[in-house]
């Protein structure tokens, strides 16, 4: 397996969604190209820091107004 | 604690009580997705989430009872979000794959530019400030299609099923636009890790 042919494949890859032989042919690229490991170890990372991305909540007056907001859809039928 | 199902079924007779209680379970999750995929733009984040409720409220009687809320209320906002960004419909730039060259390419398998792993972890990446708001700026300049399916899969966690079902779309073009984005985003993150 090539570079390019490996390019297709990583996000398969990090997400153990690559099965069979290309898999294989993958794992055995990966034993002699240090680039594509670097490639595949930041893709990696680049998955994990959008995962650790501090969640984001809404405040309080905006709660407040959106249930405001449903009551007078309630009362207006 | 009251069932999801009574509380949709009370729901769906207009009583914003019950469906209070649903948004309780939902809205940070809602607003989330919202304020990252408007990233950069507050107000518009905040008036998906509160669309999102509105709009859910509203034609909850055509809501199934079988089908699963959370991702009904994903695909409402999502497409929010996509009615707000629609006019940016492009591929991104991903240089690796767009110029093939690049990585590779004619005989010599490192021919193209050595790709270097970053030192930090993620754990130690996602601490730093500067690169939270590198993450912020990346998703801002990643088309909404591709923005949609990253923030939904990778920061919120869905399954490329779920995802696709948010989006409706195939589950292929869930993979397709995710390997996209993700490759879009690990090109400007490497450019903030180590400029």
């Amino acid at each position: 397996m090539r570079c390019r042919e490996l390019l297709k494949h990583l996000s398969d890859y990090i997400d153990r969604d690559l099965k069979g032989v290309r898999c294989r042919d993958l794992k055995a690229h990966l034993k002699d190209c240090p680039p594509c490991i670097a490639l595949i170890n930041t893709l990696r990372k680049t998955r994990g820091v959008l995962k650790l991305q501090p969640k984001a909540s809404p405040p309080s007056r905006l709660r407040a107004e959106l249930r405001r907001c449903l009551r007078r859809l309630e009362e207006a039928g | 604690m009251d069932s999801e199902t009574e509380l949709v079924r009370l729901s769906k007779r207009g009583d914003s009580q019950a469906f209070s209680k649903l948004v309780s379970r939902y809205e940070d999750r809602i607003f989330n997705l919202a304020h990252k995929v408007c990233a950069g733009m507050p107000a518009e984040a905040e008036d998906v989430y509160q669309e999102t409720f509105l709009t859910a409220f509203k034609k909850l009687p055509q809501f199934r009872s079988d089908s699963n809320l959370g991702t009904w209320l994903y695909r409402i906002a999502s497409n929010l979000c996509w009615m707000r960004f629609r006019k940016q419909r492009r591929e991104p730039v991903v240089p690796i794959l767009d110029r093939p060259h690049a990585h590779g390419e004619g005989g010599d398998p490192h021919g193209g530019p050595m790709f270097r792993d970053w030192s930090d972890g993620p754990e130690e990446l996602a601490g730093k400030a500067d690169l939270r708001r590198a993450v912020s700026a990346a998703l801002g300049e990643l088309p909404v299609d591709y923005r949609l399916a990253v923030v939904l899969r990778d920061i919120e966690g869905l399954s490329n099923e779920e995802t696709a079902k948010a989006l409706k779309l195939s589950v292929a073009a869930v993979k397709s636009r995710l390997h996209r984005g993700r490759l879009f985003l690990r090109d400007r993150l490497d450019k903030a890790v180590a400029p």
